[in-house]
């Protein structure tokens, strides 16, 4: 018998803990060559804003040890494009979360109205932690106040399930969680990316165009996780984890640490089936424990005693 | 495009060559993605792009130089070591029937050796620091082709750059691919020429099929993909004072 891995995430049935991550699948379809999408748990689909935005000038991208920085500025087609043209390419089964990003609570306000009701969209992930744009992003994830009010005043805009996305360059991530809990989020998904940068020694200036980037990918994994467990021991809301997963491996620990489902990003530039081979590594784990459901791993952590 | 997990044949600080049991074949000019995961190396994370050298059946070929750690990891492999590959990525030259002029300089000689396999009677003009610089050279002189070559220190053919010895005629295409100092040149002299060229541009780039957005260049409206716009271009399109 095939172990199950449905799973629930901000009140929405998933077919499996495993999802693909904002700005890293693009709309989906970019990975339809290399996976099935309708054996994945969903996508979070690129940041979406009110307009279209044409992001920053090259240099965007670092390799940095085990990880990578990027500043890409949320390039995207803006949320009507994403609507009229991306997601009715996309499999009707597949849950597809919006991702949402504005440089003032107004936008992010708009851009949920225009994705209300919009079939295909499962959920809205808010995108309060890019850290690379000079007029909102960081401010939203950084500030309790701020975010408090993004997080009320969106959650009246909308009765899609909520996610809010979680900076991680903050002094008290539990503090940010309960903080999306009191506003009336669905759920919590984190982390973004760290913020970072490289420094081209030679001409002794920045590597990236921007400045700072985002830094992601196994560097972060470890700082992901312990993020992860105190945000799933803070608040009720079912937490989505992500930070430089690569195999099922990976999975689990987010998964024992309290994640209800997992985002996998970076890892899928290098190997694009990442996605299927997790999901297959999954399956062969509860098999070998003799676990019938992945859901009796989540939050299943203890600590021995001393 | 495929993504697999391949055997090393043979791998030395010049070439490459894989055992691709699934390749689906290629257009000259498109590359693929290499990956270290498979060897269980998560530092270097980033695959690299790399131009195909030449594919027969389930053999492909790269050629490369040594610059940094991942081409290094890559000189080093023993032979039956497991890598992953994406692939083939990118446009590649567009087919023609007009006689060519192909432009090499450095690395991206490599991408030209097809084109010139099929083109007999092309010219071709290669060009490197030194003879030991002109990859493929032994190769490139089995071809029925006009072989031309130039070297900064003259140690063979013409001493001075490769673009030196470009004089593209009406009716001629001009395909390049290397510094982009030396694209650059080319496309100038085939636009005096009033003759065509496409040139093919290199980037730092995270995944090859565009979702990272990492590989962005300048264009004459909006920023372009070097990954799934390119990586060849038409030397008219392409903004030559803002490349990275």
């Amino acid at each position: 018998m095939t172990a199950d891995l449905r799973t629930e995430l901000a009140g929405v049935q998933l077919p499996s803990p495993i999802l693909l991550a904002s700005g890293t699948c693009g709309y989906g379809n970019e990975l339809a060559p290399f996976l099935d999408l309708k054996t994945l748990g969903g996508i979070v689909a690129k940041s979406l804003t009110l307009e279209p935005r044409q992001g920053n000038p090259p240099v965007r991208i670092a390799e940095t040890p085990s990880g990578m920085l990027n500043a890409i500025s949320l390039e995207n087609v803006g949320v009507q494009a994403f609507i009229d043209e991306k997601l009715p390419a996309l499999p009707p089964e597949l849950a597809v979360f919006a991702s949402v990003f504005g440089t003032d609570v107004e936008q992010y306000i708009e851009v949920c109205r225009r994705l209300e009701g919009v079939r295909g969209v499962v959920g809205i992930e808010l995108n309060a932690s890019c850290p690379h744009v000079k007029s909102g992003g960081i401010e939203f994830g950084q500030d309790p106040a701020l975010l408090g009010e993004l997080v009320r005043r969106c959650r009246a805009a909308t009765r899609a399930p909520l996610l809010v996305k979680l900076s991680p360059n903050v002094t008290s991530i539990a503090d940010m969680a309960r903080v999306c809990e009191a506003e009336g989020a669905d759920g919590i998904a984190l982390i973004n990316t760290l913020q970072a940068m490289a420094v081209d020694i030679e001409n002794r200036t920045p590597v990236l165009s921007n400045g700072f980037g985002g830094l992601s990918g196994p560097a972060i994994r470890p700082v992901a996780l312990r993020m992860v467990y105190q945000v799933a021991q803070a608040v009720k809301l079912p937490v989505c984890g992500m930070g430089g997963i690569s195999s099922a491996e990976d999975v689990l620990a987010f998964l024992i640490c309290g994640a209800s489902a997992i985002q996998v990003g970076t890892v899928s530039y290098v190997n694009p089936q990442v996605a299927e081979e997790i999901r297959l590594g999954l399956l062969a784990y509860l098999e070998r424990h003799g676990i019938a459901s992945i859901a009796e791993l989540i939050g299943t952590l203890e600590f021995p005693d001393r | 495009m495929i993504r697999s997990v391949v055997s090393v044949l043979h791998a030395d600080p010049h070439s490459l060559v894989l055992e691709v049991p699934d390749w689906p074949g290629h257009v000259p000019g498109q590359f693929a993605m290499l990956s270290f995961g498979p060897l269980g190396i998560s530092d270097p994370l980033l695959p690299r792009p790399m131009a195909v050298f030449m594919a027969r059946g389930t053999r492909v070929e790269f050629r490369h130089k040594t610059v940094g750690r991942g081409t290094e990891l890559l000189a080093s492999l023993p032979t039956g070591s497991r890598l992953g590959i994406v692939g083939p990525l990118g446009n590649g030259f567009p087919a023609t029937a007009e006689p060519l002029v192909l432009v090499g300089g450095g690395t991206g000689i490599a991408s030209l050796f097809e084109l010139a396999q099929a083109h007999p009677g092309s010219q071709v003009l290669l060009g490197g620091r030194s003879k030991a610089d002109i990859l493929a050279r032994q190769e490139f002189a089995t071809l029925e082709v006009d072989l031309q070559l130039a070297t900064d220190d003259g140690s063979i053919g013409h001493r001075g750059l490769v673009t030196d010895l470009l004089n593209p005629r009406p009716g001629e295409r001009v395909y390049a691919c290397g510094p982009t100092a030396m694209m650059q040149v080319a496309h100038e002299k085939a636009s005096k020429a009033s003759v065509p060229s496409w040139v093919s541009l290199e980037n730092q780039m995270a995944c090859g099929f565009g979702v990272c957005l990492g590989c962005v260049i300048s264009g004459r409206e909006r920023y372009r993909y070097v990954c799934t716009d390119g990586p060849v271009f038409e030397g008219e399109s392409v903004d030559w004072e803002r490349l990275p």
